[in-house]
Parts: C-alpha cells; sequence; structure tokens
C-alpha cells in the first residue's frame, strides 16, 4: 500500500471542491489510524488494491459486498481528514466550530437571556399515586403549596 | 483450574468485601464503612489518571470511536471482560475501572416515579418492587449531595425533592426551539437533573460546554464515582484494590459466601475472606459471576435456585430522532446528552396499544467526525455532496432521544459463553437481547411524537434511528429483587434468598426498569442497602 495507490480512491471518497480539500492532497495520518483502528490496516490494503480507473464505481462496490472493509476504510480516513488542521481550519471559517480541541477552553453556549420556566412551574402534581398512603400525604401537601422548598429532614419522613 | 496458580501468602479478611467499583459499589462502601464497618473493595480495573480524558487531543473523536469506546469489545482494555452481543440487537456500554461505568457517562440523573415500583400492581405487568419510591425517597437526596446535581426544584411531574445543588444546564438555541414546541403542544417538560455542575461544588469545578462527557470529564464537573464518591469512601476507611479480577466468589461448606477468589495484574492469585460478600459488578457482570460461581451446594450458580439470575435483562430500548434546523445552532456547545425531559408521555394510557410509557430527553449535536459519519442516522454520503450536506447538518442538528420502559422477558439474558474467557478463566458473558413487543409499539409512538415535536421546534427535517444499537448502558434485572423467593434473586434488603450473607447491588436487582436512565436510583438502592446491612435503616 503507498499513498500513489490510494489517492484516488482518498479523492473519491472525500473530493475537494474549493472550499474543502481533497482527501488525497492532505497529508493524512492514516499509519496512525491504523494503530488506533487495527482493522482499517486491512481495509487500506484492499483499497489500494482495488482498479483505479474508476475508483467511485470500485468503492461502491466494495461498500456493497463487503461493507465491513468498506466502514474501516472510511473511518480512518474520516478520522484523519475531519482531525487534519487544514480541515479543522475549514470547519471553523465554514461552520464556526473552533478549529481546536474541545478541552481545556470548553465551549460557550450562546445565551441571549436567561432560560424560560416551564408553564407549569407551580402547578398541581401531575404524577401518578401509587396506592400508598404517604404518596396521597405528599401530593396534598405539594398541591397545597407547590413552590415550596422542600428540605432533607422532611423527605425523611416519608420512609415507611 | 487451581493447579498451576501462584497464591499469596496468607489470606486477608475484611468484614464486607464489595466487588465492583462503580456507582452502586462506592455509595456503598462510603455509607457502609461510616457506619464502623470493615469495608474492601475490589475492582478489576485502575484509577483513571486526571487527564487522561482525550477531549485536549485533536483526534479525541477518534478517540471515542476506539480506546475511549463505550463497548468494551471495541476497546479491548486489559481490564475489560468479554461479553459476546451478536445475539443481541443493543452493543453492551461499559467500562472497568474505579467509578465504574461512570466514568464514560452522560450524567442524565432523572429519578424513578413511584409508580415505577409498581407496575404489576397498577398495569398488570413485570414485577412490583419490594420497595417503594418512599423507601428510596431520603437516599436519592443524600446521593445528591455528594454527587452535585444540576437543575430545578419544583417539577409537578414528580415527587418534591429539595433544591438542587447548582442551576441547570443551559437549554441552548436547539433547546430553546424545542422548549417553545413543548409549550405550544402542551406537553410537560422540566430542565432535567444532571450529575454535572454548573457552577463550583465540593471543590470541584463546573462545566465549560466542551460537549463529550461521555468520554470523561477532566474537569471533574461530572460525576463520575471516582471523583464522588471515592475519595469520602477511602477518607472513611474503606480500602480499595485495584487490577483485583474476581473469578468467582467462594462458598464455605453450608453454601454460605466465604470470600472471593482474585488474581492481580502480575498473575499472583489471592483470597479474600469476608463476612459479607456485595457484588456490585453491573447487570451483565454481577450475573457473569454469579453464574460462574456454581458450586456443589449451588450447582445452577450462586443464589440462583429461582433460575432468574441471568433473566429479564432490561436495557431501555432507546430511539433517536434528530431534527435538523436551517439556521445554525451551535450544537456542539454544551454537554451533548440532555438539557430538557419531557415525560408527558411516561405513564399508561389506555388509549394506546401499550402500556407503560417513554421519556424524550433533547440531546445537542456531534463533533465534526461523528457528524461526517452520519451519527445518529443523519444521512450523510461519501463523495460528491458530502461536504455540502455536512455543512447543512453540522451545528443544525439536536436529537430526541426516546426512552422506552422495557419489561422483564425471560429469554432477554445474561448467559456464560466458555468460548472466550477473561485472564481470571471466567467465560464471557453473552448478552441475548430483542426488543419486546410492548416495548416496540412504544418506540413507534415514541419517534411519532419526537418527529412531531421536532417539526413544531421549526426542525425541516427529521431522521430517526428505530433503536440506537450503542446503547446497552442501561443493566437491569439480571439478579432481581422480590419478595418471592421462587421468582426473584434478592429480598427488599438486596440479600441473596439463597445465601444471607451474599448481596448485591447494583442495576441488576431491578424489578423494573422505569423510563429514565438509572444510575440515581442504583445509588439509592445501594445506599438503602448498606444501611439495612448496618441496621441503621
Amino acid at each position: 500500500m503507498s499513498d500513489v495507490s490510494l489517492a484516488p480512491f482518498l479523492a473519491a471518497l472525500l473530493p475537494g471542491d474549493g472550499r474543502w480539500p481533497s482527501a488525497a492532497d492532505l497529508d493524512l495520518a492514516l499509519a496512525a489510524m491504523v494503530s488506533a483502528v487495527p482493522e482499517s490496516a486491512s481495509a487500506l490494503e484492499v483499497v489500494a488494491g482495488l482498479p483505479a480507473g474508476d475508483p467511485v464505481a470500485a468503492l461502491e462496490g466494495l461498500a456493497e459486498r463487503d461493507p465491513a472493509t468498506f466502514g474501516a476504510f472510511q473511518v480512518a480516513v474520516y478520522g484523519a481528514y475531519y482531525s487534519h488542521p487544514r480541515v479543522l481550519a475549514v470547519i471553523e471559517e465554514r461552520c464556526g466550530y473552533p478549529a481546536r480541541a474541545p478541552q481545556p477552553r470548553g465551549h460557550v453556549v450562546p445565551l441571549v437571556d436567561p432560560d424560560p420556566l416551564p408553564t407549569c412551574l407551580g402547578g398541581q402534581p401531575r404524577w401518578r399515586p401509587d396506592g400508598t398512603q404517604i404518596a396521597d400525604t405528599v401530593r396534598a401537601t405539594q398541591a397545597a403549596d407547590p413552590d415550596r422548598m422542600w428540605s432533607r429532614e422532611e423527605i425523611e419522613q416519608w420512609r415507611p | 483450574m487451581l493447579e498451576g496458580r501462584r497464591w499469596s501468602a496468607g489470606l486477608s479478611v475484611a468484614h464486607a468485601l464489595v466487588i465492583g467499583a462503580g456507582a452502586s459499589g462506592a455509595a456503598f462502601a462510603w455509607r457502609l464503612a461510616g457506619h464502623g464497618w470493615d469495608v474492601t473493595c475490589l475492582e478489576r480495573g485502575h484509577w483513571q489518571p486526571d487527564l487522561s480524558t482525550p477531549q485536549s487531543a485533536r483526534d479525541w473523536e477518534v478517540r471515542r470511536l476506539t480506546d475511549r469506546s463505550p463497548n468494551p469489545n471495541v476497546r479491548r482494555s486489559p481490564a475489560d471482560y468479554p461479553v459476546l452481543d451478536d445475539t443481541s440487537i443493543i452493543k453492551p456500554a461499559i467500562f472497568n475501572g474505579v467509578g465504574g461505568s461512570t466514568v464514560l457517562w452522560s450524567a442524565h440523573a432523572p429519578r424513578f416515579r413511584p409508580s415505577d415500583f409498581r407496575v404489576r400492581s397498577l398495569d398488570g405487568v413485570g414485577r412490583d418492587w419490594p420497595i417503594t419510591y418512599w423507601d428510596l425517597a431520603a437516599y436519592y437526596e443524600v446521593n445528591d449531595e455528594v454527587v452535585g446535581v444540576s437543575g430545578r426544584h419544583g417539577d409537578p411531574g414528580n415527587p418534591p425533592r429539595t433544591p438542587r445543588q447548582t442551576p441547570p444546564v443551559p437549554l441552548g438555541p436547539a433547546g430553546r426551539r424545542v422548549v417553545a414546541a413543548l409549550e405550544r403542544l402542551g406537553w410537560d417538560w422540566w430542565p432535567t437533573d444532571g450529575q454535572l455542575l454548573t457552577e463550583p461544588y465540593g471543590g470541584r469545578l463546573p462545566c465549560n460546554g466542551c460537549g463529550p462527557c461521555e468520554m470523561g470529564c477532566q474537569r471533574g464537573a461530572r460525576a463520575s464515582a471516582d471523583n464522588t464518591y471515592w475519595p469520602r469512601a477511602i477518607a472513611a476507611g474503606a480500602r480499595l484494590i485495584t487490577g483485583a479480577t474476581v473469578s468467582r466468589i467462594v462458598t464455605d461448606g453450608r453454601g454460605m459466601a466465604a470470600g472471593a477468589e482474585w488474581v492481580d495484574d502480575a498473575g499472583e492469585w489471592h483470597r479474600t475472606d469476608a463476612d459479607v460478600v456485595v457484588l456490585a459488578a453491573n447487570g451483565i457482570g454481577t450475573p457473569r459471576l454469579l453464574l460462574a460461581s456454581a458450586s456443589p451446594q449451588h450447582p445452577n450458580g450462586l443464589a440462583n435456585s429461582s433460575g432468574q439470575v441471568g433473566r429479564n435483562l432490561m436495557l431501555h430500548p432507546i430511539a433517536g430522532v434528530s431534527g435538523i434546523w436551517d439556521e445554525p445552532l451551535a450544537s456542539w456547545a454544551g454537554n451533548d446528552a440532555f438539557c430538557l425531559l419531557t415525560q408527558h408521555f411516561y405513564e399508561t394510557d389506555l388509549q394506546r396499544d401499550f402500556v407503560r410509557g417513554y421519556e424524550m430527553q433533547l440531546t445537542r449535536g456531534q463533533g465534526p467526525l461523528i457528524t461526517a459519519l452520519g451519527g445518529f442516522g443523519l444521512g450523510i454520503s461519501w463523495g460528491a455532496g458530502h461536504h455540502t450536506r455536512f455543512e447543512e447538518l453540522f451545528g443544525h442538528v439536536a436529537t430526541a432521544a426516546v426512552t422506552c420502559e422495557d419489561l422483564p422477558h425471560p429469554d432477554n439474558r445474561i448467559t456464560l459463553d466458555d468460548s472466550v474467557r477473561d485472564r481470571a478463566g471466567v467465560p464471557a458473558a453473552r448478552m441475548h437481547y430483542q426488543v419486546e413487543d410492548n416495548a416496540a409499539r412504544m418506540l413507534d409512538h415514541g419517534i411519532a411524537s419526537a418527529e412531531r415535536l421536532l417539526r413544531e421546534a421549526g426542525a425541516k427535517e427529521t431522521r430517526v434511528t428505530r433503536v440506537l444499537p450503542g446503547a446497552g448502558f442501561h443493566l437491569m434485572g439480571t439478579a432481581r429483587m422480590g419478595a418471592d423467593a421462587a421468582d426473584s434473586v434478592v429480598d427488599a434488603d438486596c440479600r441473596a434468598h439463597d445465601v444471607a450473607n451474599l448481596l448485591v447491588i447494583d442495576g441488576s436487582v431491578f424489578a423494573s426498569a422505569a423510563a429514565v436512565n438509572p444510575t440515581p436510583t442504583i445509588q439509592a438502592v445501594a445506599l438503602r442497602a448498606a444501611d439495612r446491612l448496618a441496621g441503621a435503616a
């Protein structure tokens, strides 16, 4: 297997379009993927041995007759492609997703004002009684004062 | 089998020997040690280094598909045991290490409702628990204080609870759209409880919205048993032995539990004797060890005179219904697995063609790689058009996860398969699981409801995965609790009917599955079991 023998299939799997680079144009870390996904080693070998005249048709044929091998090939190439710095830069530009790992900085959930509260807040109990006396007692208390702040000590008293 | 083993010198004696250091084992060890008991816990895996989570690496999503996969058959860690799953449409999602599967969980933490414990009495299906919600209510509160829960009190859809330790996680743009739709439809919703801090609590940092909680949390914002219960348990005197793979529970001449045999990472064999043995190895690992501990006194497996060990596996079939919006929602931001919950279809409605019900939780979007691979049924082809579709999807998706109550079925079960063994020589667990008819009808209803909801929320397209294949993380029922020893494995206090000094305290004991995530209930049951054992409740 060599990058040269894989190139037409990489280009067929993830072609470039002017904004997105083709997988064949990147120095993909496929060796690292083979280490992480052992099944991908044989999958890459199989793909490299496909007839390269019509790589799209060749990959379609492989996906139909041997989906497991095609899947391992796809995961390996996608894994390398979608963690490549050039691709991450395109994702940031096109989608707004920061071109970095999620940690340590995290992601900020967009907020413009406080989250709404459910309109059922303060409403009558909606949970189903279970036939026990304590359920009836608790429901009655909850219904009388829906916004009550319960303490752990009060809840301890429910124990049969 | 014993020939050729290298044994350590002498036997160590513990009052209570807990097997498994996950959600239940950790809670139990802390509680029992607090009562002055001598507690030792054996864990086949290890502590996870603080910075071992891969979200700081550029290839973090590759790690999610490989060595941080929740599926042990993909992850193939030395600590894992084989789980043969070709006879199950849902694959296992478990972790072996200190903290157990809470190391790789998403921390959604709703509680069971009172009716969930009384399904036979109320709806004529499944089995009632021999305890009620009210036996556990105080333990839910204890658990919440230890782990730290984000959320909001005052939900009229559930019995009252105390104010949550921190405010709820933010809804985010998709959540707000779905909330508005829920209100228009008149469907109840609530900002659901999560074992995920939104403010500092107990010396832990709050969530910074990185996304994939189920890969581990290097900030410690998401609770796991290793960063909540275990420090407390060890401070209370409990001993935790890691790298200890148990091969069997040993019984004495009377058939009582005497301890356990185990092998360490160096291949040296040990036996730890105990007055009480406590199984906390999850709904797969626990029946596996019980079945593997057969003896002349217990020829069908330990504590299995009822024949129920391993049976009645309940997993929650979960449908994933993804909505795709035209506008960008930055749906990669925030904890990925939950922000709100609707239990509008939770209870039995005789107008429907199924009993019991389901909940829907809104999950956020996925990262670039999972999106590109079409995760959650997104439908994205390779080749020409791939990137155009990627841009339509990435950051534009949120998924309604429809979690259906599973009813116990004897053929959904865990068995032993000696075609493969682990490092201790214990046969593999084999999962047998199909979605039973009632749950199948429930899935249909839930998928239709989710599609209606997401369309109402403005999604231009919905995509359905009828049963999420990787969702084998809620493992219940395989050593169920009951009053009748002929039909159950343990009693109301989690003691084996057949072996009075053997307890099972994990999700295996659940008599019913409810339609919500089980971890808080698992932990409440474990805390109560410790109190009952110690005579403190």
